[in-house]
């Protein structure tokens, strides 16, 4: 593409007073009324030198020719004193640049102590064109269509212009073109010839040009250029990242020291610390991370040290959440927790919540982990899971019944949603374990929707058997018992005992019998028989039932109504050794069944 | 003027909380903005008597638009709209056994008319929630006594108990089985920042649980696939699932939710407010869409700038993504989409002016 030149002045001294406006315009196009009727779209970079030093407070990279001072160029004639000049006010208030509005409110009134912004600077008084046809054009690089298309505009619409971001791109866009591809292609040599063809590309509005071009001349041996390209962008351009990665790719390609004297650029912020303190921080990242993953890996105190500070002092929450799971991996899971509530702290992320989350599960937290993984469950598919896996265990563990209605519930619809067939099972012997057997049921039955599994199947089966239906279960153990081997062995006797044994197959109990039995003694102290029924229930599954566990059951069963199956086991056990109690159970749990049932 | 200032002065509420709207105004920038878009707003979608005219929805008046145009003229500041569409509402939607409001007028060549005087518990919400700002920023007790009576029937008639407590239903009519069981709620009817002002002036209920199971509803409604709220759910037992006499989808009325809850100043309300920004649409420069919940398939974009706004502010509280400038553009929505454009800023420029400019 070749720019006409062509000389112009007027739509660039109507926004020269400030500055940051015309640097967003390093080229200008040339006004309408300007323009002979006929002659093409014009559009033109401006040349180097006073031209550009005049709309410009910082020229570009110049990478051909030395300019010393041009940085330092006059500063834009001051507009009439007596007339405050609102140009700048209504564009930004046009644009809706809100926070420039106020900047340039203050700005104003520090010059013009009387002077009150206007009420309508917002009013609709520009003309409105939808410059999307021309974006699109620009997008599929139709050049020519789109100089026409912006001809057409102006016709149409007396008073527009191109906006300044079309302009800018339309003007660099060729030129940036041809350098990418030449310094992908490796061609170092033309990158470095293209950068000091357009010179407008070298500036901060196109760093990655910069960047390029010093890459080119580190290649082509020209370190010293190199160095000044990226020395340029630190001492002229603001963008913290831009300016942070430029140091990073110093530190790729030039030696220590040069890197070094680029890091003594660093702005100091209020804290007293260079910006780019970070990027040394960086390699201590790097080494904890590794740590993070390899337990056996040694991290020196001082490096952790160093980090933990970075993390409080510097409130650096990617730093927290690294020492989080460094110390998760050395199973300090308090330590851990406390650093990925430090990290959460300073920036909410779904991994900070995951890492509190496993921490808290960890170390028995149970009820706090569980909050925080069901609120943010959506976040993250390893929350989803770890909140699973929270309230399984707390299930598993027996603590289902101090659970109200809206953690079961909500519990209920994430399983559902997840179609996990683990936590479904789960929550089925959950229901069987308190004597909800249809609901137990329906959690058997969709865990195996969503993925046979032995546990479920062992429980649908259980479920049949305490439901007395034995076709159904005739049914269920010559269905699944090809595809579970547990299921083939069990003969109906040992299938409660059975049942028992996949907790282990579901991987997350660590309830014994015996812990059941106290759980159940515990509730009888508080006379609470129907609390203790389950764990009762429960301990009778695992095949070891004593005979004091199984006359417990037996008086559980008959405070709660179900005196037959009381009776049963009164006689049962009257039968193998008969006592006062068993005697004094059978006969009562007979009046009770002839009264009432 | 001394004897005046100091009888103002007494009737002024005790209460120190700043009045909605009255920070975003502390900014000249917001303020002047705020301006603009206030008299756009009347000239295009306010009649000259006061009542708020939704030009998407066949020119009616309801006590939605009503409520919003209260709470709309006490944030800019502008007490003599705020009468005039305080006393159209009164005058015209009024007309009730009880002291809510007819949720549709309609005009007609012989003038305003009540064409279903069923009431929507979100319009009533409204109204008294300006009632509230009003009396906090002009200090007129009959505007208190006014949202006082409008809560209390609300609190009479529209409560209605749920094994996840008190849940408010959406209008007298229709939404409650015959035979109690099954109660149809709208998550976006729950106007967090109104209950929680209410809560501070009005005891007729316990306004403050009522917005804690607000969000229980919430919760237990962003279902997979899409997560995304529908308008309307059932609450049935122990069970809760989108509404059987709706379409289940995520639209025009469950968008507000996260602008609701952005508005709420409760922290863990506005974190669930950033949590939207991860769902489906909310990150597209389009816009949301309404989107079917159980499938997760988007329908179609909602049109409009106040649309895009709520996504925007969800972004910019989430990832601190800067507020889109074109976002602030005067003068193109039609009612719904410019009532929401500004509730959004005004959320913004209250509590995270940041989004709008990186120095506030």
């Amino acid at each position: 593409m070749s720019f006409t030149r062509m000389v112009i002045a007027s739509f660039a001294l109507a926004f020269a007073t400030n500055g940051s406006l015309a640097q967003s315009a390093p080229w200008e196009a040339a006004p309408q009324q300007q323009l002979p009727s006929g002659s093409p779209f014009l559009l033109q970079a401006p040349e180097t030198g006073a031209a550009l030093a005049q709309q410009s407070p910082v020229s570009p990279f110049a990478l051909s020719i030395t300019q010393p001072g041009a940085a330092q160029a006059t500063a834009p004639a001051a507009p009439a004193a007596n007339k405050v000049d609102e140009t700048a006010l209504r564009y930004y208030a046009q644009n809706g640049e809100i926070g420039r509005v106020s900047a340039e409110i203050k700005r104003l009134k520090s010059l013009h102590p009387d002077w009150q912004p206007p009420e309508n600077i917002y009013d609709q008084n520009r003309v409105e064109v939808n410059e999307q046809p021309l974006w699109d054009l620009f997008a599929t690089g139709r050049t020519q269509e789109l100089y026409a298309k912006i001809r057409d505009y102006i016709k149409l619409y007396p008073g527009y212009e191109p906006s300044d971001e079309l302009r800018r791109q339309i003007i660099n866009a060729e030129a940036r073109k041809t350098l990418i591809q030449a310094s992908e292609l490796g061609n170092h040599q033309e990158v470095i010839q293209t950068a000091i063809k357009n010179a407008d590309l070298l500036t901060c509005q196109e760093i990655d040009m910069i960047w390029r071009t010093a890459k080119a001349l580190n290649e082509t041996g020209q370190d010293v250029k190199a160095l000044e390209a990226y020395r340029y962008i630190l001492t002229n351009c603001a963008n913290e990242d831009e300016r942070k990665a430029t140091v990073q790719k110093a530190a790729e390609i030039l030696p220590r020291n040069a890197v070094e004297q680029l890091v003594s650029l660093g702005r100091t912020g209020l804290d007293g610390r260079s910006e780019f303190n970070e990027i040394y921080l960086d390699l201590l990242r790097g080494e904890v991370g590794e740590g993070a993953t390899d337990p056996a890996m040694m991290v020196e105190k001082s490096d952790l040290d160093a980090l933990a500070n970075s993390a409080t002092k510097l409130q650096n929450p990617n730093d927290a959440e690294l020492l989080g799971w460094y110390y998760y991996s050395r199973e300090e899971f308090k330590t851990a927790t406390k650093w990925f509530q430090a990290a959460y702290k300073l920036r909410p992320t779904p991994k900070a919540i995951e890492g509190m989350v496993v921490s808290m599960k960890e170390e028995g937290d149970y009820e706090e982990a569980e909050e925080l993984a069901y609120k943010n469950r959506r976040k993250d598919p390893l929350i989803l899971k770890a909140y699973l896996e929270v309230v399984s265990i707390q299930l598993l563990e027996g603590y289902g019944a101090e659970m109200d209605f809206k953690r079961l519930s909500r519990f209920a619809n994430v399983v559902q949603d997840a179609q996990s067939p683990i936590a479904a099972q789960v929550f089925g012997w959950h229901f069987f374990n308190t004597l909800e057997l249809d609901e137990a049921e329906i959690w058997f039955t969709k865990s195996m929707e969503f993925q046979p599994n032995e546990a479920a199947a062992v429980g649908l089966i259980v479920v049949a058997q305490r439901k007395k239906q034995k076709t159904r279960e005739r049914q269920l153990i010559a269905e699944w018992s090809n595809k579970f081997p547990a299921i083939k062995m069990l003969g109906n006797t040992q299938l409660a005992a059975a049942s028992a044994t996949r907790s282990s197959s579901s991987g997350g109990s660590r309830s014994s019998g015996s812990s059941y039995l106290r759980s159940a003694e515990q509730e009888i102290s508080t006379g609470d028989y129907a609390g203790a029924l389950p764990f009762l229930e429960r301990n009778a599954m695992s095949g070891q039932e004593s005979r004091k566990a199984k006359l417990l059951r037996a008086w559980a069963l008959y405070h709660t109504g179900r005196s037959k199956e009381a009776h049963k086991l009164f006689a049962e056990a009257d039968k193998s050794r008969s006592t006062t109690e068993t005697r004094q159970g059978k006969w009562f749990s007979e009046k009770k069944m002839y009264r009432y049932n | 003027m001394t004897t005046g200032m100091a009888l103002f002065l007494s009737l002024a509420p005790a209460t120190a909380e700043p009045v909605f709207g009255e920070s975003a105004r502390d900014k000249e920038a917001v303020s002047l903005w705020l301006g603009s878009a206030w008299r756009d707003y009347t000239s295009r979608h306010m009649t000259p008597e006061g009542a708020i005219i939704d030009d998407a929805n066949e020119g009616i008046s309801h006590s939605e638009g009503q409520g919003y145009g209260m709470v709309l003229a006490v944030a800019v500041d502008d007490r003599e709209t705020f009468r005039r569409i305080r006393d159209y509402t009164y005058e015209n939607l009024q007309v009730r056994k009880d002291r809510l409001f007819a949720w549709k007028v309609q005009h007609t060549p012989d003038g305003p008319n009540v064409a279903d005087t069923n009431n929507a518990t979100d319009g009533d919400l409204l109204i008294a929630w300006a009632l509230l700002e009003a009396y906090k920023s002009w200090g007129d007790l009959d505007d208190l006594a006014s949202a006082r009576a409008v809560l209390s029937d609300i609190a009479d008639t529209l409560l209605q108990q749920t094994a996840l407590g008190p849940v408010l239903v959406p209008g007298s009519e229709g939404f409650v089985s015959a035979d109690h069981q099954t109660v149809t709620v709208n998550p976006s009817y729950w106007v967090y920042p109104a209950l929680e002002t209410i809560a501070q002036f009005d005891t007729s209920a316990n306004w403050g649980e009522v917005a804690v199971v607000g969000e229980d509803v919430l919760d237990l409604s962003q279902r997979a696939p899409s997560y995304l709220p529908p308008d309307w759910v059932d609450i049935g037992g122990l069970k809760l699932e989108p509404s059987e006499k709706f379409t289940p989808e995520f639209g025009y009325n469950a968008i507000r939710v996260p602008l609701y809850l952005a508005l709420s100043t409760n922290a863990l309300r506005m974190k669930k407010a950033a949590d939207f920004s991860t769902l489906r649409g909310f990150d597209d420069p389009r816009g949301p869409s309404v989107t079917h919940v159980v499938t997760g398939e988007p329908k179609s974009v909602m049109g409009g700038i106040g649309f895009r706004a709520i996504t925007a502010l969800t972004r910019c509280m989430d990832k601190a993504e800067p507020f889109p400038t074109e976002l602030l553009q005067i003068g193109t929505g039609d009612y719904y989409s410019t009532t929401l454009q500004i509730f959004t800023i005004l959320a913004i420029a209250e509590r995270y002016p940041q989004c709008l400019s990186p120095e506030w």
